[in-house]
């Protein structure tokens, strides 16, 4: 009856959240002067697994020098039973939509000025690769910032209130000798590269882009037509780069972070001011100072919801589990016990990710420390051995979902009211006189008006029409003239009806509503009915 | 009513062939075994327990087995804390061997004996085995005289104490056991540490006193190139003069280098005088598999960290504080 398949590990991903917890506690012994000789981290595992499997992970035979290492902490499930405090309602579904962001690179717009560049030039012979030029005095605000040598470097000062900006600047456009090689580090992680351009000219700018994660994309782009250029930096760890010989920058420049959507820009006149150049001209020698105004923009983008996923039922269940410490002393078990104690008052809540097909639907798994208990065995003979474990019980309030569906989304729903006879009276109906020839414009659909094309005084949509009436879609007379011509633009021919060929005509509200006896609602093949709501509200105005 | 006076068990000549005859069917029948007497470091007289221990000798004698169908005990057991291997052994020494061997030793003890809680390590099957207790009077006074202790043991269990003798086969198993923090160092001219010696870094030092780290290296990986390396710690332990307010110091980790406020301070061998820089000090964060728990393949602490990370919702901090932070 249930049939398709669908697994969300729930109780394997309980299994690691709660493992997760205490993986990382540590035992520490002292001399008697009170410093420490020892620290160890307590191993942690999750008590039942296949035997075979716990005698390869185990020194045996020759390889078993001790009986086991101690201290150490293993946890198991004791049970699952429903949770009765925390019912929720049958009809409450998940559901997360699923919308393709669509980045309209190029389309900034401007936010506030947030800061200040001080670019500094310094000679050309004062470089030494890796040395931060005489003269400057960049890279000191803490704020990761590009740190350009060669020819001078960009540093920012930011003002208080962005501070906590935490961007990434590269300059990214520009013009490298035939041999000279740029190399391109990124502060502490990423990846670095080092490219060397092919091209045997200065008459075209190079484009070198660099991406999240992975330095330079390989090669140099020749380009022809230099436009905005964005480059998408993105990491938090800055990124250095060097230039080892003449290069020219010749373009605008926007720096991009991907996060928080802000880019840098840096027009061309300013970047020919910081660099003092013009195009194929050698790079600046002398030291030279200049600074300029850093504007934050916002990247537009726009999303469209495509599709959305929903999982309408859940239950409650409380998973039990129960934690064990074994040591050799008592001092490192409740060393153990005194790191995990306080943070349960008495439940400790961790926010998850439990359907692995949402990941931005979030719950919020409370753990609660129900109990601590300890067995001591040191009672006995010389010969049999002390065991001592704390055992803490608790119980993680997490829930078991169901599959996952993905419903269409309705893009069109048409109503339709019919009377029992078939007939649509619902809107209003022109009458005339006598049978008169009607246009062919007037057809159901279009719309028919009085007054000029421009300045309509009475417009409505027809609905049916015969040789003595035109019945409309609107129950709406408001403005119209009694015996005026009808008109219909039919894609920019106008046809009329004349007051003179239909003799006379006459407008009057239907009168036939208690005769609706359904409505046919018309939506996507795919869905079904529980996929929507409908909610129709009748406007009394119509009647 | 006395006894007869005419027949005498306490004739020293008898005594003596008596010991002599056992200590040579032990040369013959035992087995080489080494005595590892315990060094109490730090003794909690509340708890009653030292969990310092420390074994720095070792001292070869020969011991009989007397369980010879193999280790009592009720052996290899499967628990919810991994495999546990509960063998029990009873070692029988010659008390005048030990005394000769072992107890000229002590200095501090009126009349030295096997003590509970010192180590046994048995070469043959590679088993360390714990005094659990020291049976003096088997056999009972056949010659008026004690010739033997039979030492009823247990399989050791490893609680990190330091072992320091000198016997190789013995501190390997130090090596091997004792929870261990993989660092990756940078090496200048091939100057690599040396297995077993302390490497210390300062992690302050001014006026107000200095902190320490320090550790054993365990194992050296040097990379093919002689410029890094991959060098494993144990037994870590911190000194600090800063607070001695407080009883007893806070922990410590060793720190990269080059990391965070300037901090620079490198790592010293202590016989080596070697200096190298931390690049990288391996932690759960790194989900390194190799280089974190090397030394205890039963531990899955970084596998939950890797699983957990998957689906555990980092985006909101817990104002209470979060456990993978500060536990």
């Amino acid at each position: 009856m249930f049939g398709s398949h669908f697994y969300h590990a729930t109780v394997r991903k309980s299994v690691a959240v709660f493992g997760t917890l205490f993986n990382n506690i540590t035992v520490a012994r002292k001399k008697g002067d009170g410093s420490l000789v020892n620290q160890v981290k307590v191993p942690l595992a999750y008590g039942p697994k296949q035997k075979f499997l716990s005698r390869l992970d185990s020194d045996t035979g020759q390889d078993a020098s001790v009986a086991m290492k101690l201290p150490r902490m293993a946890f198991e499930i004791a049970g699952v039973d429903f949770d009765t405090t925390k019912k929720l309602q049958k009809r409450i579904s998940i559901d997360e939509p699923v919308s393709t962001t669509v980045a309209t690179e190029g389309a900034l717009v401007f936010e506030e000025e947030i800061g200040n560049l001080s670019l500094v030039a310094v000679s050309k012979s004062s470089i030494v690769d890796g040395v931060t030029p005489a003269g400057s005095s960049a890279y000191t605000d803490g704020i990761k910032n590009i740190f350009m040598t060669g020819f001078g470097q960009i540093s920012r000062d930011d003002n208080a209130a962005s501070a906590n900006l935490d961007n990434v600047f590269v300059v990214s456009y520009i013009k490298v000798a035939v041999g000279a090689s740029i190399l391109v580090s990124n502060n502490g992680g990423g990846v670095s590269g080092s490219v060397s351009p092919s091209q045997s000219t200065y008459s075209e700018p190079y484009q070198i882009s660099i991406f999240p994660n992975r330095g330079l994309d390989g090669i140099l782009h020749a380009a022809a037509n230099p436009e905005l250029y964005v480059y998408n930096i993105g990491g938090d760890n800055g990124i250095n780069l060097k230039f080892s010989d003449a290069l020219l920058i010749n373009q605008q420049h926007v720096f991009f972070v991907p996060d928080v959507e802000i880019k840098w820009q840096i027009s061309q006149a300013q970047m020919d001011i910081i660099w003092g150049l013009t195009a194929n001209t050698s790079p600046l020698n002398s030291t030279q100072v200049i600074d300029h105004n850093i504007y934050k923009f916002r990247e537009i983008t726009a999303s469209t919801v495509t599709s959305r996923k929903s999982i309408k039922q859940q239950t409650p269940y409380n998973i039990n589990m129960q934690l064990n410490i074994m040591a050799k002393n008592q001092d490192d078990g409740l060393q153990i016990l005194e790191q995990i104690i306080p943070y349960f008052q008495p439940e400790y809540t961790v926010a998850i990710k439990p359907i692995d097909d949402m990941p931005t639907f979030k719950q919020d798994v409370p753990i609660i420390l129900n109990s601590v208990s300890f067995d001591d065995q040191y009672e006995g003979d010389y010969n049999s051995r002390r065991v001592l474990i704390y055992t803490l019980d608790f119980t993680m309030k997490m829930s078991f979902y169901g599959p996952v569906a993905t419903p269409r989304a309705i893009r069109q729903v048409l109503i339709d009211f019919t009377g029992n006879t078939g007939i649509k009276a619902f809107g209003a109906l022109i009458s005339f006189a006598s049978i008169v020839a009607i246009p062919t414009s007037f057809t159901p659909g279009a719309t028919i008006y009085q007054g000029s094309d421009k300045t309509r005084t009475w417009s409505g949509t027809i609905d049916a029409v015969d040789s003595s009436s035109i019945r409309l879609v609107e129950n709406n007379v408001t403005g119209y003239t009694p015996g005026g011509n009808l008109y219909v633009n039919n894609g920019g021919e106008i046809q009329e009806l004349t007051s003179a060929s239909d003799q006379s005509n006459s407008i009057a509200l239907s009168g036939d509503l208690d005769t609706f006896s359904s409505i046919d609602i018309s939506i996507g093949a795919d869905d079904t009915e529980s996929d929507f709501t409908v909610t129709t509200t009748i406007d009394n105005t119509d009647f | 009513m006395p006894r007869n006076v005419y027949f005498s068990q306490a004739v020293k000549s008898e005594q003596n062939l008596y010991e002599d005859l056992i200590i040579e069917s032990l040369k013959i029948f035992g087995q080489d075994a080494y005595y590892l007497p315990r060094t109490i470091i730090n003794r909690d007289e509340i708890f009653g327990e030292d969990s310092s221990s420390k074994f720095d000798d070792a001292y070869m004698i020969e011991a009989y087995i007397e369980n010879s169908d193999g280790f009592e005990g009720e052996g290899d057991l499967y628990s919810k804390f991994g495999l546990e291997i509960r063998d029990e052994a009873t070692f029988i020494i010659s008390r005048r061997q030990w005394q000769r061997f072992i107890g000229i030793n002590y200095s501090n003890t009126t009349y030295p004996k096997p003590d509970e809680g010192d180590l046994i390590y048995l070469p043959l099957s590679n088993s360390f085995f714990e005094i659990k207790f020291v049976e003096e009077e088997q056999p009972f006074y056949q010659l008026s005289n004690l010739p033997v202790y039979k030492l009823n043991c247990a399989l050791f269990e490893y609680n990190d104490e330091d072992m320091e003798t000198g016997v190789a086969a013995i501190d390997l198993t130090q090596a091997k056991n004792a929870y261990q923090v993989g660092l990756d160092v940078a090496v200048s001219n091939g100057n690599h540490f040396t297995l077993g010696e302390i490497v210390t870094q300062t992690l302050l030092s001014d006026s107000t006193g200095y902190v320490t780290v320090f550790g054993e290296v365990q194992t050296i990986t040097k990379s093919t190139d002689n410029t890094t390396a991959i060098i494993s710690v144990s037994n870590i332990g911190t000194v600090d003069t800063t607070n001695e307010s407080t009883t007893t110091d806070s922990a410590r980790d060793f720190l990269v280098s080059s990391g965070s406020a300037g901090f620079s301070a490198n790592l010293v061998g202590s016989t080596s005088t070697h200096t190298c820089a931390i690049t990288n000090v391996y932690t759960l964060s790194d989900d390194d598999l190799n280089n974190t728990f090397a030394s205890d393949s039963q531990a899955k602490n970084v596998q939950f960290e890797i699983e957990g990370d998957n689906f555990i919702d980092f985006s909101e901090s817990n104002p209470f504080g979060d456990p993978s932070e500060t536990l």
